[in-house]
C-alpha cells in the first residue's frame, strides 16, 4: 500500500484523470457541435494563447494579482490583530463576534452592490476580498491563541514575563501556523471573490472584466481561457504558500 | 545566597472545577490540603517524597503562585521583599522557536539587561557543558541536553529559591544519574534554597538535606521528616546513611 502513494504513483494517477476530464470534453464538445455552447480543448487552447500574447492580458492579470494580494495583505492585518484581541481577551472577542458573525454571513452579492455604490471599481474586488477573508483569519488566529500551550503560559508566570513578553515570545510565535493555514484556504477563495466582484464592477484591468466582456460577446472559448487563467494563478500562488509553509517550521515536540 | 527559607501555614486546598481536579486523580472540591504546614529550611535541598497523586506538584504549584490556596500562608521567612521562584518543570519547556541561548536569556533580560543577560547565558550553558550548542533550537538536541539547558536557565535566573517538579522523571537512569551529579555541582556553588518534588527514593537520598515524606491519603500530611547529614559531594547510596534512610523510606512509603 505504500508504494501506492508514492509521489510518482499519485502525479501519474493525477495525469490520468486529468486526461480522461480532457477526453470527455472533447468527445462532449464533439456531440454538440456548436462552439458557442461548448468549445472544443484545443479550441480554447488556442484561444487562451492568442489572449496571452495582447498587452491588455498582463495589464488585467497583474491588476487582479494585485487586488487579490492587496486583499490578503489587508485581512491579514486586520485578522491577526482582531483574532489575537478575542483570543485574550473575552471583552475583546464579545464586542467583534457578532461584527465578525455578520461579514461571515451576508450574501457575497450584497457586499459586492453595496461596495459598488459606495467605492471606485478599482476597490471594490479589494473590499470584498477583505470581507470575505478577514473572517476566516480571524477565527484562525483566535483558535490559535486558544490552543497556545499552557506549559508554556505557566513558564511565562514563573519566570514573571510581563503581558508583552508573553504576547511576543509565547502566544505570537504559537499562532503563526495557524494564521499560515489560514491564510492557505483563503487563498483559493480570494481569487474566486475578487474575480467576481471585478464581473460586476468593471474596472479598467481586470480578468472579471475580460470574462464579462467575453460572455456578453459569446466567445465561450475565451470565457474558458480566462477561467483556466484563473485556475492555473491560484494554483502557483497556492504553491508559491506551500512552499514558503514548508521553510518555515520550526515546530517540533516539546519533550 | 539566600537567606530565606519557606513557610506553609495552615494552608488548605481543593481543585475548584472537575477538569482541573480530574488532571490530579482527585474528585472535585475534594480537599487535598487542610490546614497543612510545614517549615522548608533556607540554603538547602528539601525533598518532597510520596507516592503519585499525594499532592507534591500541587504544593509546589501552590509555592509557585501557579496555585492559590483557600487560606492559609505561604511566605518567604523574612517577609521584606516577595519570594521569586526558578521552577524546573518535568519537562525541559523551552520554547521551540528560540535557541537555547535565546530561551535562557529571555528569562533573564529584566533583571540584567540585554547584554549580561546573555553573558549570564553563555555561563550557565557553559557549566552544565552545552557551550557548543548555544545557538540550537531545542528540537536539534536529544532530550537529556534540553533537560540541561532548562537546569542552566533554572539556575542562571536570579531567584531566592529554586523549585523542582520531578525533572529527571522521564529520563534514562544513566542521564539520571549523570544530572543528578550536575545538579548537584551546581547547587553547592551558592546553595540556593531548593525544593525537590520525587517519588524516587533515590534521588531523594542523593539530593535532599531534609526529607519530608507525604502520606498518601487526602488531605495530605507530612508523616516523616528525616536529615541526611552527609555532604552533598560525599553522598553515595552505598554509604550506611545513605542504606539506613533508604531503609526507612521504603518501609514509609510501602505500608
Amino acid at each position: 500500500m505504500k508504494a501506492f502513494t508514492s509521489k510518482i504513483e499519485k502525479r501519474i494517477i493525477g495525469l490520468l484523470s486529468a486526461a480522461l476530464f480532457i477526453i470527455i470534453w472533447k468527445i462532449a464538445s464533439i456531440r454538440i457541435g456548436t462552439d458557442i455552447i461548448l468549445p472544443a480543448p484545443e479550441e480554447v487552447l488556442l484561444r487562451l494563447f492568442s489572449i496571452m500574447t495582447a498587452e491588455t492580458f498582463r495589464q488585467a492579470v497583474g491588476a487582479t494579482a494585485l487586488r487579490t494580494l492587496y486583499g490578503l495583505i489587508i485581512s491579514f492585518v486586520l485578522g491577526f490583530t482582531a483574532g489575537i484581541a478575542c483570543g485574550t481577551s473575552r471583552r475583546a472577542d464579545a464586542f467583534l463576534s457578532p461584527v465578525i458573525a455578520i461579514t461571515r454571513t451576508a450574501p457575497v452579492m450584497s457586499i459586492i452592490l453595496l461596495a459598488m455604490i459606495w467605492f471606485k471599481t478599482d476597490l471594490v474586488p479589494v473590499f470584498v476580498g477583505i470581507l470575505m477573508i478577514f473572517p476566516i483569519l480571524t477565527a484562525n488566529v483566535k483558535q490559535g491563541v486558544k490552543s497556545v500551550d499552557r506549559k508554556l503560559l505557566e513558564l511565562g508566570t514563573v519566570y514573571r514575563l510581563n503581558r508583552s513578553e508573553v504576547l511576543r515570545e509565547i502566544t505570537i510565535p504559537s499562532v503563526i501556523p495557524f494564521v499560515l493555514a489560514g491564510l492557505r484556504s483563503s487563498l483559493g477563495i480570494a481569487w474566486k471573490v475578487v474575480i467576481a466582484a471585478e464581473v460586476l464592477s468593471q474596472p479598467v484591468h481586470a480578468m472579471g472584466t475580460g470574462l464579462q466582456f467575453s460572455q456578453m460577446n459569446l466567445e465561450t472559448a475565451e470565457v474558458m481561457a480566462w477561467t483556466v487563467t484563473a485556475i492555473i494563478l491560484s494554483w502557483l500562488s497556492e504553491s508559491a504558500l506551500d512552499l514558503l509553509i514548508k521553510h518555515l517550521k520550526w515546530e517540533a515536540p516539546l519533550v | 545566597m539566600s537567606e530565606k527559607g519557606i513557610s506553609i501555614e495552615n494552608v488548605s486546598f481543593a481543585y475548584e472545577n472537575n477538569r482541573a481536579a480530574a488532571s490530579q486523580g482527585c474528585a472535585e472540591r475534594e480537599l487535598i490540603f487542610d490546614n497543612f504546614s510545614m517549615e522548608l529550611p533556607a540554603s538547602k535541598v528539601s525533598v518532597i517524597l510520596g507516592p503519585s497523586g499525594c499532592g507534591k506538584t500541587t504544593l509546589l504549584n501552590l509555592v509557585s503562585g501557579l496555585l492559590n490556596s483557600e487560606d492559609g500562608s505561604i511566605s518567604s521567612m523574612n517577609n521584606d521583599e516577595q519570594n521569586n521562584f526558578s521552577v524546573l518543570f518535568q519537562e525541559p519547556r523551552l520554547l521551540p522557536w528560540r535557541n537555547i541561548s535565546r530561551n535562557i536569556e529571555l528569562v533573564l533580560k529584566k533583571h540584567y539587561g540585554a547584554e549580561k543577560a546573555r553573558e549570564t547565558a553563555g555561563h550557565y550553558l557553559k557549566l552544565v557543558g552545552l557551550e557548543k550548542f548555544t545557538e540550537y533550537f531545542p528540537a536539534q538536541l536529544s532530550g537529556g541536553m534540553r533537560q540541561r539547558a532548562a537546569i542552566a536557565r533554572a539556575f542562571a535566573f536570579p531567584a531566592d529559591t529554586i523549585l523542582m517538579d520531578e525533572p529527571f522523571q522521564a529520563l534514562d537512569l544513566g542521564l539520571k544519574i549523570n544530572l543528578t551529579s550536575l545538579f548537584t555541582k551546581l547547587w553547592v556553588e551558592d546553595r540556593r534554597t531548593s525544593i525537590f518534588v520525587t517519588h524516587d527514593i533515590n534521588e531523594a537520598i542523593l539530593l535532599g538535606d531534609e526529607i519530608f515524606v507525604l502520606s498518601g491519603q487526602r488531605p495530605a500530611e507530612v508523616i516523616e521528616h528525616i536529615s541526611n547529614p552527609e555532604a552533598h559531594q560525599e553522598r553515595n547510596l552505598e554509604s550506611e546513611t545513605s542504606i539506613n534512610i533508604e531503609k526507612k523510606l521504603y518501609r514509609l512509603l510501602t505500608v
